[in-house]
């Protein structure tokens, strides 16, 4: 078992107070964010494709939709390391877990603001 | 390496039936977890009946009559009966309790008694509780001031500051919150657990302590604090109805506060 370092002086590991902070200023925006992202979906109903592709490409709309992705995206990273930290102890895993997920996390944002801007540009 | 079988003596089997004496007239049965580090066995879960007319009120009245009367080397941690100790705290009925505090009569069956779960065992409902006494030791409980006390006085605090403690001096250490925690399961070696933030809150929070900064200079670690997902298990476990993630959240909020 690891020796708990002793004394209230001791130098901590990792300061968790910025994670924690952000996880909330994240899920705040996340919040705001996905109400105008329901708003966009629903009126895309009768639209046809032309129309769905204008809709998603007027810069305001596309600029609020990759600003959704990358804060949902970082939200989720947050959390997902939250969970990594939590259930994976073996040793060495932990940070493969935290560089795998951190790395899937990147490429699915760049992917998903490429087809935005594909959409908008 | 993924561990896929269970870790040795993990597995437990049914043990002794021990029966009441003959014309006992109010039978009730303890199952009782048994482990002892001096053998090879497995544990085993055995069974006691007691005679409630001639016993205590108390889950730890049945415990004392039995290993007086049917078995004496049945091991258990028990002082004053009453509360105030913090030694008796066992798994009763599957939630962590005191089981001076406990009343047979809350337990509708059988009563079943575990060793507070996820801690190693040293005997029978005997916790090893080294880790959490060493984590305790690391938060520093006692008063850091930097003045002297005042000659033949108390150091004074007003109401006001006096009442912040309330919720909080009265934890007596049964860590029966800790042991009810996931998080502390998963992580106890880099995690505090609510006991003992319970504690290191009760001195962040006491008006006399000039050690405020540095305490929470190390606290504020991803490990050693925010590892506490508000599960609140320790509130709903706590025999003396206390609620350390309130005062975690206390930790949290004067820590992103400054």
């Amino acid at each position: 078992m690891a020796e708990y370092p002793a004394g209230i002086g001791h130098r901590r590991r990792h300061s968790g107070v910025s994670h924690w902070r952000w996880q909330r200023y994240s899920a705040v925006l996340v919040l705001a964010l996905m109400t105008y992202f329901t708003v966009l979906l629903a009126s895309l109903g009768g639209l046809d494709h032309d129309g769905a592709t204008a809709l998603v490409g007027h810069p305001a709309n596309a600029l609020a939709l990759a600003v959704l992705v990358t804060v949902g995206l970082w939200h989720g990273t947050l959390g997902l390391q939250v969970v990594i930290e939590d259930y994976i102890t073996i040793k060495g895993g932990r940070q493969m877990a935290l560089m795998a997920m951190r790395a899937a996390m990147a490429i699915i944002g760049l992917a998903t603001l490429w087809a935005v801007s594909r959409i908008a540009l | 390496m993924a561990e896929f079988t269970l870790p040795a003596n993990s597995k437990m089997s049914s043990g002794a039936y021990h029966k009441a004496p003959e014309g006992s007239s109010n039978v009730r049965v303890f199952q009782i977890y048994r482990w002892s580090p001096d053998d090879d066995e497995n544990p085993r879960l055995d069974k006691f009946e007691v005679d409630l007319d001639d016993c205590g009120p108390m889950v730890l009245d049945a415990l004392i009559k039995i290993k007086s009367e049917q078995d004496s080397s049945l091991t258990f941690r028990r002082s004053c009966r009453e509360g105030i100790c913090g030694s008796c705290s066992m798994n009763i009925d599957g939630t962590n309790t005191l089981a001076c505090l406990k009343s047979i009569d809350e337990v509708k069956g059988e009563v079943k008694i575990f060793p507070l779960p996820h801690m190693p065992v040293v005997k029978d409902l005997v916790p090893d509780l080294s880790n959490a006494y060493r984590q305790l030791a690391s938060i520093e409980p006692w008063l850091k001031s930097d003045k002297d006390a005042p000659e033949g006085e108390e150091r004074r605090q007003s109401p006001e500051e006096r009442e912040k403690l309330d919720g909080l001096w009265e934890c007596v250490l049964c860590f029966s919150c800790s042991t009810a925690c996931p998080s502390y399961w998963w992580n106890s070696d880099e995690y505090l657990g609510p006991a003992v933030l319970l504690q290191a809150y009760r001195w962040v929070a006491d008006s006399r302590d000039d050690s405020t900064d540095e305490r929470l200079d190390a606290l504020d670690d991803s490990f050693a604090l925010y590892r506490c997902h508000t599960i609140m298990n320790c509130a709903k476990t706590c025999p003396k109805g206390l609620n350390p993630g309130k005062a975690i959240a206390g930790i949290k909020s004067e820590i992103a506060s400054r």
